[in-house]
């Protein structure tokens, strides 16, 4: 884990004073509305339907035990007792005083958390691979990368007021589990010539705009990453339109200017920075990577597990699909699934916090990691330890055995809390879970992705949904309409949908038949999204409105 | 009334407002200041919109001893970046200054950006509001509050030393 410095402590600090006196002055008349909005939001609070809600940042889903406390603690004291895990690997809280938040914001200080940027038209939180540092597949760890950019970006004075947010995610890895295709700028550390750089993606995103990102610089050394980066921000901040804020993203200036010119804008941006004062030396990059603390892995010489003592299809089924290999000889990663039927996707109680952070400290180093599928890691456990740790994940609900199966639903908090939300997620979500329930069927079924909106802001990335389903409003009705075909791996492919939208009761028969008309199609080994690109739509249209003629 | 708060009254990046004095200051549009004579140009402050194209016109703004950038609501970002292109790429060092929808809580910002003077309401000038400017001790990144202008007689751009790892905090 990065180790805050002096300087980044002072930092939050100040940032958490100087809120406290902004709210002051918005309690007592100071501060108009309009403007005290624009500053709470960079703080990460809203103002929702019910309470205000709190995003706090948890950069590249990084937490160590004592956060995770800390956040349980929070979560008791100023909240209901439970936070909620976003797509974007951060935590937030739906029932904070407005009068407490600066109070939580001195709590969060106290273990080096912040709520800074995970709102506003800012450069928010950055995200990065959950497996990174563990995952077999890693050309590089990717977070001191993403730590750098945290800080440079963190109240950065030339970038605070941009047209609209700015999401970065940044892969170390071949396979994508950080989705740099849907991100305003998507960092890829690459290869080239024995030296790795990154590969530069701009102008991705969901939303009202589902756009796949467009590849500006197929190879960045990795000493000119931030110069890169002001260039791309410059230019947004410069031309990126402010007359309409559906149009304001990167993604709609990319598109509007084509990838090549805005290319070509960034790379003259680019030499007039390149080389400057904001240019990253071997001494920056070794200092950097030495201000993480490792794990103290031990030389074991253990084969990869195949099961656990005794012969419970249960722990069979959480080994096979919530355990994934580590990169170290005798260790294993292990996913904690927060899909547990009765549960809204990524809610954790204070209790469960409280034990993942004691198992954290037992089994995994006090390091807890947090998925952009909203579930939860611990990175870096002994093979040998599983089944004391699957015995008491299991004690606590916590062993569900769905790690990227049909019931592992992402999904965002939608009408039961979001003002922005046209119909509710959560009900949906569990509606559909409620039907995947026998665990050979959920196997036998395989990898799917099914991703649930409330609105077209689409935070549960619907879009990249095998399985889309987004909340519309029908003259006062919740409707939902149903996409297929999407994907947030290195695959990137955007969903298609699939016709007019059903009512919300209509929905778990109607997800079933695609899942039904999967099952009728597919080739042995073949998952959901392989047969859907295999078979194309149709199929799936026939099977989504039985009766009427394809 | 406004109050303008100048060059002289920063020092190392502390916006003193106490030296503030009141301004009735008007400017020319940059549109207007196209039509005057070449050499009624530097007895004039301009302001410029903020869509305002800084590349295209620097030469023409070159010998002013102030270019003045308009803030037309307080969310407003561009202005941002134009200060610092003129004094990172331009390296223009005389004065450039914030007009408009300018507030005490983001002087700090402006200033980083190379702004180097700023007209603000006199509402905005309570202790309660200044107290807004105290916050902040350090950064996390270069900027141009330290590129040579002719107020501070700096020799060149500041850069941005990393923590040190074993200045690190264990929780």
């Amino acid at each position: 884990m990065y180790q805050y410095s002096e300087s980044d402590q002072t930092l939050i600090e100040e940032r958490a004073a100087q809120f406290k006196n902004q709210t002051r002055r918005f309690l007592d008349g100071d501060m108009e509305p309009e403007e005290f909005q624009q500053h709470r939001l960079r703080n990460g609070l809203y103002l929702q339907k019910l309470a205000p809600m709190l995003r706090v940042a948890i950069p590249y889903g990084m937490l160590s035990s004592n956060q995770l406390r800390k956040l349980a603690y929070i979560s008791e004291k100023y909240d209901k007792g439970y936070g909620h895990l976003t797509t974007r690997q951060n935590m937030q809280f739906n029932w904070p005083k407005l009068e407490q938040v600066p109070e939580i914001l001195e709590q969060l200080s106290s273990v080096q958390m912040h709520a800074i940027q995970t709102s506003g038209s800012c450069i928010r939180n950055v995200t990065a691979d959950q497996f990174a540092g563990v995952a077999g597949d890693e050309l590089e760890d990717p977070r001191p990368w993403a730590e750098m950019i945290r800080q440079w970006s963190t109240l950065h004075p030339e970038f605070n007021w941009l047209p609209r947010k700015f999401k970065i995610a940044v892969s170390g890895s071949d396979h994508d589990r950080a989705a740099v295709k849907v991100h305003d700028i998507g960092l890829k550390l690459v290869t080239k010539e024995n030296t790795t750089g990154f590969q530069v993606w701009v102008g991705g995103g969901l939303g009202r705009t589902p756009i796949i990102a467009s590849e500006i610089k197929p190879f960045l050394d990795k000493e000119h990453l931030l110069t890169y980066l002001t260039a791309v921000l410059r230019v947004y901040n410069r031309l990126g339109r402010r007359d309409n804020k559906y149009k304001a993203r990167i993604k709609i200036l990319v598109k509007a200017l084509g990838a090549e010119t805005f290319a070509q804008r960034v790379e003259s941006e680019w030499l007039t920075l390149k080389d400057g004062p904001d240019t990253i030396s071997q001494v920056d990059i070794d200092q950097f990577k030495r201000c993480f603390s490792h794990p103290d892995y031990l030389d074991l010489n253990t084969k990869p597990i195949e099961r656990l003592a005794g012969t419970d299809t249960q722990s069979q089924a959480w080994l096979d699909h919530n355990v994934l290999p580590h990169k170290k000889t005798g260790y294993a990663i292990v996913n904690i699934s927060l899909k547990n039927l009765g549960t809204a996707p990524g809610d954790i109680t204070a209790e469960q916090m409280n034990l993942i952070a004691e198992l954290a400290d037992d089994y995994s180093f006090g390091e807890i990691r947090v998925t952009h599928e909203q579930n939860l890691v611990l990175a870096d456990v002994r093979q040998s330890e599983l089944l004391n740790l699957w015995q008491k994940l299991k004690k606590a609900d916590l062993a569900t055995a769905n790690l990227g199966l049909i019931s592992d639903v992402i999904c965002c908090p939608g009408g039961d809390f979001c003002s922005l939300a046209n119909a509710r997620s959560i009900p949906i979500a569990e509606a559909i879970q409620s039907q995947y329930q026998q665990i050979q069927e959920v196997i036998d079924i395989g990898a799917v992705d099914i991703n649930i909106s409330g609105c077209m802001n689409a935070c549960g990335h619907h879009h990249v949904g095998n399985i889309g389903v987004l909340g519309v409003d029908k003259k006062g009705q919740e409707y939902y309409q149903v996409s297929v075909g999407g994907n947030a791996s290195e695959q990137t492919q955007l969903a298609r949908i699939l016709g007019p939208a059903f009512p919300a009761e209509e929905i778990p028969q109607a997800v079933d038949r695609l899942v039904q008309c999967y099952r009728q199609y597919r080739l042995p080994q073949e998952n959901f999204i392989q047969t859907f690109n295999r078979v194309g739509i149709d199929a799936f249209k026939v099977a989504a409105y039985p009766g009427i003629a394809a | 009334m406004n109050k303008l708060i100048k060059p002289e009254s920063l020092t190392s990046g502390t916006v003193m407002i106490s030296t503030a004095e009141q301004t009735n200051q008007t400017y020319l549009a940059w549109s207007d200041y196209l039509e005057l004579e070449e050499t009624t140009l530097s007895k004039q402050p301009v302001l410029l919109e903020p869509d305002v194209d800084i590349d295209e016109i620097y030469q023409r703004l070159k010998p002013l001893s102030l270019i003045a950038l308009n803030f037309p609501s307080f969310y407003e970002g561009r202005p941002y970046s134009t200060a610092a292109i003129l004094r990172q790429r331009y390296h223009y060092q005389a004065d450039i200054r914030a007009v408009g929808a300018v507030r005490v809580d983001q002087l700090n910002q402006m200033y980083r950006c190379g702004f180097s003077s700023f007209e603000i309401s006199n509402d905005q000038l309570t202790d309660t509001r200044t107290a807004a400017l105290q916050f902040f001790s350090s950064c996390q990144q270069n900027d141009s509050s330290d590129a040579p202008t002719l107020a501070n007689n700096n020799q060149q751009l500041w850069s941005k030393a990393w923590a040190e790892p074993n200045s690190m905090i264990r929780i």
